[in-house]
């Protein structure tokens, strides 16, 4: 990870503390540029295409996606589990590098914890939709009721996805929120005298005033909560493999599935971050706030993380054929090698070759090269939950109900509508709240005015 | 792999500490004792599948400390970790126990038939294990046992002197030891599998590498061979404790529950006899001993802190690991007849904690001090040259004094003169530089310099450099290196550093 090195600090260009506050919230504080309104329209108009598409979904019925009898889930779930995935890895630079006293985490901590809340608002969606009915959404949740023996399947990890993901959320949330309280009072106080905009902060920063008893209790609260949130964002990405993994169905049944699933998750969000995170410095100026070391970082992440997920596909792969269970191996041959294959290869490729590029030290400081992978990756860890998700189905126990799945329009557009509202969101963020945690990026200056 | 650990390539190492290598020696003896013992318990084991299948456990454990120790370098390497520097010594001393453990997985080769279900010449032709022939065969099981080995200790040796070997090691030893998993245990029942398996086998084998270090390190302090060692040691191995009993108890959750929950019959049947059989209360008790009791004992931060309480802590941990491996294998050995803990187990456990005793001890009798690392740096190059000098010195007596053959006495004595004159030189530099910066040593600090002199000119004095003064003269070099280690002596030199480089 980061150098301790005194010779390299965390932090470019020497900045005092007074330089941090004004370059970190200039962005807050000033009219967005040309180029941002251009991306918001994008976003936008991506966003819409999605609004149709759940418009047309639930006034038509979930005949317009391509699922089938055989194929139950297949583009949902895929978005599902891949947004939730992208989440992750916000969690585990906020809590878990946090709990690792790993200070390079400083910079990127804010922006990551926002991508998760916004990437699990993104995951949330699909299974509501998929209710088809989502007016009774509710249902998914152990309410008394007047439905009589109508209960939920206490059971059913589904039913533990709504807890996980639920409390997931809340706690994320939470935990960027508390974070955010110091930074809000410092907005505060540089807002004109009298606006709205102060007069909002002032309620938001829960008058804050930076005393030492402040301070006090903000770093045990900070500390409590990144020791829940650790287990909890391993719990989440658990319980979603359940979602398979406690099924009866080759290529879904296997103990593997936990920790792989987890592992995977924070392939992605890292991929995610670092796609964010290189087009962000590069034009909000942040380049001596992320910097190289920052992505060399999170790019040894990405190829510790995608060597542990090319672990998990080459141990399923032996343990198929090692079982000798003729359905098992039936469902991994079937991958490689049936209609799926393009699937499968995609994700091999994008999983599997494109990390080890990534032992290049110089590879690993390019900003550009850094942000294909990282594309690539996030590309390939959508196709593993495809494949993991239709292949498994879509040829099961019984020849004759074999199938192929299509995906529809519908589908797509629904796809790219959270695409939409997570980059809509994202950029209102960059403008709006300061996107790098200044008072903790002070912390970790070494050559501040002290 | 970054720039900061390309910088030191000599992993900081505190042997030979003064004291150590004597009770090394001691130890050494004993634990030939236990190795012996331990086999004769074996021998006298119940049958030829208690006596074999503890072997198995034996070879797997030993293997483990080796892995565990070289996986925790490795990842100290990686993250540039300095928190962990001067615990690792005993870190050093684990992988020696690789050999021994090659040595019993391989004499398993005369008790195949006794453990493996596939070697079994009744089994020959059962239709199920004779789809598994490919891989679970004797020659190629061996072959495969002979290979990892190999791998094992040919990075692990190189990783102990190169540290860009460490992101290659990890990447092998994920590969190696999963398969290792599958073969060695695993296949006890070879109509069972489980993908997390490799993982499950990993989280046991790492608790049990870190109880080892904590109560190495407890143990190097509290017998004063390590000096300078924080408490906040204490705290970080707590927490270390603490978070991979958790992490063996998520992987055991997953493996378990998700066979529990879709209870098909081939996972599911050897899980019963284990759950609702004799063996429940040991089923039981695995959890509490690798899970519930560490993490009771271990939550308060107070906890963590105590010595008392990661002893105890350590000691469960690896009372569970052994009885972890120990359901893994008995259960299918014995077909679910209730557990018998004879003679065996006794020999088994001794041969382990024998092995163990022996390559640890070994290599701390008889390593050397460390070299000079660039790390140790204060950018004064008078300084600098002088420390460097003085630690080839010393690694140079201690060449001589380990390949000591009689008549070397002159060239012991004019190399121990010219170290004790440089460290005169070398003391008198460095009160000076500081006088001159006008921050003067501190008087203890002056005093220990003073002291340490004091001992070595007394050495030169008897004037006896043959094998009866040889003890005292390590310890003396020792010394050095402690003094150097100290955190009066690293303060200082952090203050050179940072307050201009006078030259």
């Amino acid at each position: 990870m980061h150098e301790a090195h005194p010779a390299s600090p965390l932090i470019e260009g020497n900045k005092t503390y007074r330089q941090v506050t004004d370059e970190v919230f200039r962005p807050t504080e000033s009219k967005p540029p040309r180029a941002w309104f251009i991306a918001i329209a994008i976003t936008l108009s991506m966003l819409s295409l999605g609004g149709w598409a759940i418009f047309n979904t639930l006034t038509k019925g979930i005949g317009t996606w391509g699922l089938n009898k055989t194929v139950g889930w297949a583009f949902d779930i895929t978005n599902f589990v891949f947004w939730v995935g992208i989440g992750h890895a916000g969690t585990l630079i906020s809590a878990i590098l946090f709990l690792f006293r790993q200070h390079w985490r400083t910079s990127i901590n804010r922006a990551a914890e926002a991508m998760t809340i916004f990437a699990v608002m993104c995951a949330g969606l699909f299974p509501i939709i998929h209710m088809g009915r989502p007016w009774v959404g509710h249902w998914a949740l152990p309410l008394p009721n007047t439905r009589g023996p109508l209960w939920v399947n206490f059971r059913s990890p589904l039913l533990w996805d709504v807890f996980a993901i639920s409390t997931y959320f809340i706690v994320s949330a939470v935990f960027w929120y508390i974070g955010l309280v110091p930074d809000l009072a410092t907005q505060r106080d540089r807002a004109p005298e009298g606006s709205t905009k102060k007069r909002i902060l002032s309620i938001l920063s829960l008058g804050w005033n930076g005393s030492n008893r402040r301070w006090t209790r903000y770093e045990t609260v900070y500390g409590l909560l990144a020791g829940l949130a650790t287990p909890l964002v391993v719990s989440v990405h658990t319980i979603v493999s359940w979602d398979f993994a406690t099924s009866v169905i080759p290529g879904w049944h296997a103990t593997l599935f936990p920790p792989y699933f987890v592992a995977g998750a924070v392939f992605s969000g890292f991929a995610m971050v670092l796609s964010l995170m290189i087009v962000a410095r590069k034009v909000m100026d942040f380049e001596e706030y992320i910097t190289k070391a920052h992505l060399e970082a999170m790019a040894k992440v990405l190829l510790l993380t995608g060597m542990i997920v090319s672990f998990a596909y080459a141990t399923e792969f032996f343990i198929a054929w090692y079982s000798g269970n003729p359905y098992e191996r039936y469902v991994f041959l079937n991958r490689a090698t049936g209609p799926f294959k393009w699937a499968f290869w995609a994700m091999f490729t994008c999983n599997v070759v494109t990390p080890h590029f990534l032992w290049s030290k110089k590879v690993r400081t390019t900003p550009w090269i850094l942000f294909i992978l990282s594309i690539f990756v996030n590309i390939g860890m959508w196709f593993e939950r495809f494949v993991i998700i239709v292949t498994s189905l879509h040829r099961d126990y019984l020849p004759s109900s074999w199938t192929n799945y299509t995906p529809t329009f519908n589908e797509a557009a629904t796809f790219i509508g959270t695409f939409g509202l997570f980059l809509t969101l994202f950029l209102l963020f960059c403008r709006v709240l300061p996107m790098i945690a200044a008072s903790e990026v002070k912390g970790v200056l070494k050559n501040g005015d002290h | 792999m970054s720039h900061s650990s390309e910088a030191h390539e000599v992993m900081p190492d505190l042997s030979p500490i003064p004291g150590l290598r004597k009770l090394g020696r001691k130890l050494q003896k004993s634990a030939l004792g236990l190795v012996a013992l331990g086999l004769l318990c074996l021998f006298l084991g119940a049958s030829g599948k208690h006596i074999w299948g503890n072997v198995l456990i034996a070879g797997f454990n030993l293997t483990g400390v080796g892995l565990g120790a070289l996986f925790f370098l490795a990842v100290q390497v990686l993250t540039s970790a300095r928190w962990s520097d001067p615990i690792l010594a005993p870190l050093h001393a684990m992988p020696r126990v690789l050999p021994f453990a090659a040595i019993v997985m391989l004499s398993l080769w005369f008790g195949a038939t006794q453990v493996y279900p596939w070697a079994m010449p009744e089994y020959a032709n059962n239709h199920h294990i004779h789809g598994r022939h490919a891989w679970l065969n004797a020659p190629f099981f061996f072959l495969r046992v002979a290979l990892f080995f190999g791998l094992w200790i040919g990075i692990g040796q190189a990783l102990l002197k190169r540290h860009k070997l460490a992101a290659p090691f990890i990447a092998v030893f994920a590969a190696t030891f999963a398969l290792a998993s599958f073969d060695w245990i695993m296949s006890v029942e070879p109509l069972w599998y489980s993908t997390i398996f490799g993982i499950y086998g990993f989280a046991g084998m790492f608790v049990q590498g870190i109880a080892l270090l904590t109560l190495s390190a407890i143990a190097l302090r509290n017998f004063g061979l390590v000096r300078g060692v924080a408490h906040a040691r204490n705290h970080d191995l707590g927490k270390l404790l603490f978070a991979f009993s958790c992490f063996w108890a998520y992987i055991w959750l997953s493996q378990f529950m998700l066979i529990w929950y879709s209870n098909i019959p081939e996972e599911i049947g050897p899980m019963k006899a284990l759950v609702f059989g004799p063996w429940a209360p040991l089923f039981y008790l695995n959890v509490v001993l690798n899970f519930v009791a560490p993490f009771f004992l271990l939550i308060q931060k107070k906890a963590k802190q105590d010595e008392t309480v990661l002893i105890w802590a350590a000691v469960i941990l690896l009372a569970g690991h052994w009885l972890d491996i120990y359901l893994m294998v008995f259960p299918a050995l014995t077909k679910a007849a209730a557990p018998s803990f004879g003679l065996a187990e006794v020999g088994g456990i001794l041969l382990t904690l024998g092995c163990g005793h022996l390559a640890v001890w070994s290599r701390l009798t008889r390593s050397r001090p460390t070299t000079w690392d660039d790390r140790f740096a204060t950018g004064a190059s008078l300084i600098d040259d002088q420390h460097k000098a003085l630690h080839d010195q010393v690694t140079g007596l201690f060449d001589l004094i380990e390949g000591f053959r009689p008549g070397k006495e002159r060239e012991i004595a004019a190399a121990f003169k010219a170290f004790t004159a440089g460290l005169k030189e070398h003391i008198e530099t460095e009160e000076a530089t500081m006088a001159n910066i006008g921050e003067p040593l501190a008087k203890e600090h002056q005093r220990a310099h003073r002291e340490y002199l004091l001992s070595l000119e007394r050495l030169i004095g008897r004037g006896d450099y043959g094998p009866n003064s040889h003890e005292d003269l390590l310890n003396a070099l020792g010394e050095f290196r402690l003094h150097f280690d100290t955190q009066e002596e690293q303060a200082l030199l952090d203050h050179l550093r940072t307050s201009g480089h006078p030259h």
